[in-house]
């Protein structure tokens, strides 16, 4: 069975997660020119891993749906990496020229375990960092992503390289880390202390993940774990609002097996956190990855709810680019195919809708 | 992270030299989502019918060059491209028999995702949820036939 007749006969379960209230962009009247849509070429990985496409087929398919800023891998796009050839700098420029799309952002991985016999120092850390720099200059990037664990002295050290080479390190905020928490409590003061424009955040919208996608329901039933009828009285009844006590009584009615009850848990125990801490964040905000999972055919994502927050990020004044960052092909991977492509294109259906761009 | 596309068919082949055949040899693809320095690949191993090989008995060849597993934890500056297949190289004199054969991989990469040394504290969050899931092995069976 193909997903999409999986889909037809699960009809009855329709999940929508984005009902109710204004749309952001009803709420707010008129376009958000502020807020620009981008993508992380990192959403097709799986085509470029398997060489189904080259990097220029993804900045042409990203130019095609209006996302012009790009966020690059240099570790996954760029061959030779590190040692970047100066004919593919000139190729690099060439591509970005032709298809209108601007390199925005450099993503940054911070290999503090790279030697076995002991981990980075703080001068080894930073000398790292520069490499990675230097390299984003040369590709023009205006943004280094940080990976959630850059050590917290390395990056306070890396600050006046930053300058030097005037990029902005913005430290990733991914789940499951509390966005209010300890670690973004400490890169704030950094940030308020120093005055720097350097350094700030690139908060991820998996931090929002409201309930289990539908990427990983499929992959589920695909694995023999869920019956499509048990999966549809679950989606009705968090739909409905049902109270998961009484969703328990119902599924064992039916006699629902170990699993199928593991599946109403992870629908009802939802990790996302509270939109509204997202808001004092937005000024300290440089980047964006606008997460998904699983883009329904009516443009829906099924577990992150974008309305709500691209309504605190035109409430907070985001200035910058949100890009997409597909990851349902790692749910979904040996259960069914996915097209990185369609389901990119869909997530922009959407954020046009909500950006107020149509 | 991509282990059906791990091992692959193309090139599965006995090796030899002067007519004797040492071994074989199974063109592998990396289990992650970027490329890494090849200091980060930290441990592979192969079973093959049941018959399983150290590091000691494989070299690794990525970008045209070949590593023992002592190089390839120093080696700093090349990194095994993402997607680019490498040649695990494994020696087993006379060769695997020609017919059909059940190959296993496991590849562990290093990832530097939450530092050891956290003094202030910050990254408590991650040390029993996200920590466990860092050092994986990525494991891969594949069934293929060795002419």
């Amino acid at each position: 069975m193909t997903r999409r007749e999986l889909l037809k006969d699960m009809a009855a379960a329709a999940v929508v997660t984005n009902s109710g209230g204004l749309t952001a962009s009803q709420a707010h009247s008129g376009i958000s020119p502020k807020i620009r849509r981008g993508v992380s070429l990192y959403s097709y990985r799986e085509e470029f891993y398997t060489r189904a496409m080259t990097l220029e087929d993804c900045l042409s398919e990203a130019s095609s749906i209006g996302a012009f800023g790009i966020e690059m891998l240099p570790e996954e796009n760029v061959p030779g990496f590190p040692n970047i050839s100066s004919q593919w700098v000139d190729q690099w420029f060439a591509m970005m020229a032709k298809y209108g799309t601007k390199p925005v952002t450099y993503t940054q991985f911070q290999d503090t375990f790279l030697l076995r016999d002991h981990d980075f120092t703080v001068t080894e850390g930073v000398q790292w960092m520069e490499r990675d720099l230097k390299l984003a200059k040369l590709l023009g990037f205006r943004n280094l992503r940080l990976l959630i664990g850059t050590p917290v002295d390395v990056i306070e050290r890396s600050i006046p390289l930053a300058e030097k080479y005037d990029l902005r390190m913005n430290v990733e905020i991914h789940a499951p880390c509390p966005i209010d928490g300890s670690v973004v409590e400490r890169w704030v003061s950094i940030i308020d202390k120093t005055k720097t424009k350097h350094f700030g955040l690139n908060p991820d919208m998996g931090l929002f993940n409201m309930r289990e996608s539908s990427a990983d329901r499929d992959k589920r039933i695909c694995d023999g774990q869920l019956r499509r009828s048990v999966a549809a009285l679950v989606d009705n009844a968090h739909a409905s609002k049902l109270p998961v006590e009484r969703a328990i009584v119902e599924l064992n009615k039916i006699d629902a097996t170990e699993s199928e009850m593991a599946y109403l848990q992870a629908v009802y125990s939802p990790g996302g956190q509270d939109i509204q801490k997202l808001k004092p964040l937005v000024p300290y905000s440089h980047h964006i990855h606008a997460k998904f999972y699983d883009m329904t055919e009516d443009y829906q994502e099924s577990s992150i709810p974008y309305d709500q927050i691209i309504q605190v990020l035109i409430e907070g004044g985001y200035d910058g680019y949100m890009v997409s960052e597909y990851e349902g092909q790692r749910i979904a991977q040996d259960a069914f195919e996915t097209d990185s492509c369609e389901q990119v294109r869909r997530q922009h259906v959407m954020l046009k809708r909500l950006l107020g761009e149509v | 992270m991509f282990n059906k596309y791990m091992i692959l068919t193309r090139d599965f082949r006995n090796v030899g030299e002067s007519g004797r055949l040492t071994g074989f040899q199974v063109k592998i693809r990396i289990p992650y989502y970027r490329g890494v320095t090849l200091s980060l690949v930290d441990k592979i191993d192969l079973t093959v019918d049941g018959e399983a090989f150290s590091m000691e008995q494989m070299t690794f060849s990525a970008g045209g060059r070949t590593y023992n597993f002592n190089d390839l934890a120093k080696t700093t500056n090349t990194e095994w491209a993402f997607g680019e297949p490498a040649i695990l190289t494994v020696s087993k004199p006379g060769g695997l028999a020609s017919g059909m054969h059940t190959v296993q991989l496991g590849i562990v990469i290093r990832k530097s995702y939450i530092p050891h040394s956290d003094p202030e504290n910050l990254f408590d969050f991650a040390h029993t949820t996200l920590v466990p899931f860092l050092q994986m092995r990525e494991g891969a069976t594949k069934t293929m036939t060795l002419v």
